[in-house]
């Protein structure tokens, strides 16, 4: 049972709570640079996409680490970095796909998502629902239930109800 | 038995965004008598359940009800009551 | 110095292009930040005959001290200054700049002195570069951003001046990102005048936390209190101060029509509560508004045709009712213009609703307007004038000195229709009905806003709004909106409160005192205790009200260096002389004899004397002796005469 940050990403208003509230966890202070998410945003249309770490099942940032330095934690399904391993090539930073590690000049290491050990502060912070940890099938429970409703909405027994309410008038 | 629409801003569980109900409502039901029926029927978690009753304001098809005199207002055809809490100022 | 605060003072100086850091820490016992330290600088660096567009004065930007934290609903900034009116005004901004400006290592954002050309600030943490502007002046706020984004990158915030404060109309606003102003009080012809098109500013260095995991609990439990809060999920989330809050202003018989005018206007059209809902539901698009905030009030609303853009309550009340108009459609286009050219929205609504009064009275004629009929409620002559307005064209000129100024000009008895206190336009609230309104509107040169209070409303609960006022204020006639009685504690106490906002960076909408208005969010509690884990330095609700207080005498003091007295302490004649027209409130007459009453009031509770100056004591109270050294003596050698007032 593995967990993951689901994203919904219609409903980040671009706030950027998260982003402060993860380096006030890992850094005990304010810091830009020092966020593991981070929000992507188009300010003069009002979007906003956060981007974090996927912990991908075949890192590309394991693969090219020449130390070995990055390897996957599986109890909590997430991929993890060795500080005493770690040279500071950043090469990882390179062949990252999403820019979702990234080096922090401040202390001098690669810093990328570690989930908070299991209870991601981002998602206890964002007040418009959309970040969640949620099991990884949960992934598209709502959406196939949103589409299955659509579905159900126009069956035979809805169409009875409605005539009924009408008929009632 | 007169059609209702009720709509709830910002109201416990209720809330996803001026959540709409219908339902009928027998002939001759006060507004004061809605507002009754609607908080028995809410769930401990809903606001409406245990909120004090001067924290919520009512409309009534777009106007604002008066306690006083409006909650006896009876309810007609395809009326629509709005709950909400009213803040002042933007 | 190293807790919360970021550390240092910025100052610019666009004449030698030198900037200059300087050390927080001084002004933070007494002043705390944001604009605290603003009118600390003001006071002492702008002399009492320094005009508002000489190089030497003075344009501050003061994020707060929890701006660009993680405590909820504290991204704001206060911009503070000599305006274009000639006394120290401020106005607020939001979005996503006092947090970049905090997070580039300043606290505070000092600009002197007056450019030889063009140009934008761009602040990359201790970088300070003066880049040329030749190529964005005249351009609109939107493409502004857009083009310094193309030149410098995204990773920017921005805050800019339309054409309107490039030509010192003395309405201009300082615009961020989509709609966030600091709208009143000309601030935007201030940087005109230093020849500054924007600030762009990139921050990377951290906030340091004094107490950062107790820190990071109570801003979670701050996070979800104003989440829950079922006020503000009503109001902001589900937008149902937007769509209602403008019809509740009509029925209460708070929002006038037209211009305050005598006659009667036709209460058939005053817009229904539900009108905004239409163009809610067609348009809203999601939630907008400052960094960090779990309320996140404003929102966005696409219209096609129009365009993309972010309008709130004063932007409603500029274009609705203010100008004869109920077409929400009408009112975003005019909105969406505004914040195009950098207008002040509630000044550029009332300068159109001062053409139709006086069309409507035959002053003036199609021949004033470059041929354009100023009808109520016109669609052409609203657009047409903004558009005059903002390019500073054809009549639109008349407005470069606002409102007052196009009085003057026109003549022929149009200044009687000219609804200003100093100059200043007053917002678009009843104040011959509500009194702690004219009494706001009186002693803030029209600024009702920084002091709004709960008796608005009173007619959703007559009975709640009176227990409130009873158990705040002692009486519950203060809750009464046409009652004198506690008006001017209720509205001392809101200034308080707005301002010890203001030095933390925090909302004032979400923090203030609205608790008989129906908020369950008031209270300045949990920001103290967020700053005080910040900083390190244990303060109380108790301790910002005091230095707010003290914030509010020494701003005083300082108009009254520059010639403010208790005779501009009122309202234009008209709202004295005439009664309420129509509606919930006709007949309801502002006063004189109580009016004075109540300004007596205020001016006791302030500790000042009978022509509104800061006593001595008040001064030594709060600490301000030195301060109220300079005041005495300029007292002395003026004697009473009241010069370099404002226009």
């Amino acid at each position: 049972m593995i967990k993951v940050l689901m994203i919904e990403y219609e409903k980040c208003v671009g706030c950027r709570t998260c982003e402060m509230a993860c380096s006030a966890k890992h850094s005990g202070a304010i810091s830009p640079l020092e966020s593991r998410i981070t929000i992507v945003k188009w300010e003069m249309e009002g979007e906003g996409i956060p981007i974090a770490c996927s912990q991908c099942e075949s890192a590309p940032c394991q693969a090219i680490c020449p130390v070995t330095a990055i390897t996957r934690d599986e109890s909590l399904g997430r991929v993890m970095v060795d500080y005493d391993k770690c040279i500071g090539c950043r090469m990882c930073v390179t062949v990252c796909p999403f820019g979702a590690i990234s080096f922090d000049s401040i202390s001098g290491e690669v810093i990328k998502c570690d989930l908070c050990d299991g209870d991601p502060l981002c998602v206890r912070f964002c007040s418009y629902g959309a970040l969640h940890y949620v099991d990884v099938s949960e992934q598209t429970t709502a959406k196939r239930r949103e589409a299955a409703g659509r579905i159900k909405g126009v069956t035979a027994m809805a169409e009875r109800d409605m005539s009924a309410e009408a008929a009632q008038e | 038995m007169p059609h209702i629409r009720l709509r709830f801003f910002g109201l416990g569980s209720r809330a996803s965004g001026s959540h709409l109900e219908t339902r009928f409502v027998p002939e001759g039901t006060t507004i004061q008598e809605l507002l009754e029926s609607v908080r028995s029927s809410a769930d401990d978690h809903d606001f409406l359940a245990r909120m004090n009753e001067r924290q919520v304001s009512i409309l009534l098809n777009g106007k604002l009800i008066r306690r006083a005199e409006g909650l006896q207002t009876i309810l007609g055809q395809e009326d629509v009551v709005t709950f909400m809490v009213l803040v002042t100022g933007g | 110095m190293s807790f919360g605060w970021s550390g240092q003072i910025l100052r610019v100086d666009l004449s030698n292009r030198q900037s200059q850091t300087e050390d927080t820490e001084p002004y933070t016992r007494s002043f705390i930040g944001g604009k605290g330290i603003s009118v600390k600088v003001v006071y002492d660096e702008v002399g009492p005959n320094t005009s508002a567009f000489d190089p030497a004065n003075r344009l501050c930007f003061g994020p707060g001290v929890l701006t660009g934290t993680l405590a909820p609903a504290a991204g704001r900034m206060k911009v503070t200054s000599v305006s274009p009116h000639g006394l120290m005004a401020n106005s607020g901004i939001g979005g996503f700049i006092g947090a970049e400006i905090r997070h580039a290592g300043y606290d505070s954002l000092v600009i002197q002195g007056e450019s030889d050309r063009p140009v934008y600030l761009y602040i990359h943490d201790d970088s300070v570069e003066i880049k040329d502007a030749a190529h964005i002046w005249g351009k609109g706020t939107q493409e502004t951003q857009r083009l310094i984004k193309e030149e410098i990158g995204d990773s920017v915030e921005i805050m800019c001046i339309g054409p309107a404060g490039e030509n010192l109309v003395s309405f201009g606003c300082i615009l961020t990102g989509m709609g966030s102003a600091a709208g009143r009080h000309g601030l935007g012809a201030i940087m005109g005048s230093k020849n500054l098109k924007a600030i762009a500013v990139r921050g990377t260095r951290p906030i340091r936390i004094a107490k950062p995991q107790e820190f990071v609990s109570a801003c979670e439990e701050a996070h979800r209190w104003l989440r829950e809060s079922e006020s503000m999920q009503s109001q902001a989330v589900e937008g149902a101060g937007d769509r209602y809050t403008l019809g509740f202003g009509y029925d209460g018989g708070g929002v006038p029509f037209g211009n305050w005018e005598e006659e009667d206007a036709d209460w058939d059209e005053v817009p229904a509560l539900g009108d905004a809902d239409e163009f809610w539901n067609e348009y809203a698009v999601h939630q907008y508004g400052c960094i960090g905030c779990p309320v996140n009030h404003f929102h966005l609303f696409h219209v096609p045709g129009i365009g993309t853009g972010s309008t709130k309550c004063a932007g409603w009340g500029a274009f609705v009712a203010n100008v004869w108009n109920n077409d929400r459609k009408l009112m975003f286009h005019a909105n969406h213009l505004c914040n195009h050219y950098g207008l002040d929205v509630t000044s550029t609504g009332n300068a159109i609703s001062f053409l139709m009064e006086l069309y409507h009275k035959r002053i003036i004629t199609e021949k004033d307007t470059d041929g354009l009929p100023m009808r109520r409620g016109d669609e052409r002559a609203i657009i047409s004038t903004i558009h005059k307005i903002g390019k500073q064209e054809g009549f639109g000129e008349l407005f470069k000195n606002g409102v007052l100024g196009a009085a003057r000009e026109i003549g022929k008895g149009a200044e009687q229709c000219a609804m200003v206190v100093n100059g200043e336009v007053i917002e678009p609230y009843e104040v011959r009905a509500y009194k702690s309104e004219a009494l706001a509107a009186a002693v803030n040169s029209g600024n009702i806003g920084e002091s709004l209070t709960f008796e608005y409303g009173y007619f959703t609960d007559p009975e709640a709004v009176e227990e409130f006022a009873e158990e705040a204020y002692g009486t519950k006639e203060a809750g009464v909106p046409s009652s004198y009685e506690g008006k001017a504690i209720s509205i001392w106490d809101y200034e308080n409160r707005i301002l010890a906002c203001d030095l933390l960076g925090a909302c004032g909408w979400v923090f203030m005192n609205w608790t008989g208005g129906g908020a369950d969010t008031s209270s300045l509690e949990i920001p103290a205790k967020l700053y005080s884990l910040a900083t390190g330095r244990d303060t109380s609700e108790a301790d910002l009200l005091l230095a707010a207080q003290r914030c509010k005498t020494l701003e005083r003091a300082f108009n009254v260096r520059r010639g403010k007295r208790r005779e501009d302490d009122t309202l234009p004649r008209r709202l004295f002389e005439t009664a309420v027209p129509g509606g919930r409130y006709k007949g309801e007459r502002l006063e004189r004899a109580r009016f004075d009453e109540m300004v007596d009031e205020y001016y006791a509770l302030r500790g000042w004397d009978s022509e509104g100056i800061p006593t001595p004591e008040t001064l030594d109270r709060f600490g301000l002796s030195s301060e109220g050294k300079v005041l005495q003596q300029e007292l002395q050698e003026k004697g009473s005469l009241r010069e370099g007032a404002k226009s």
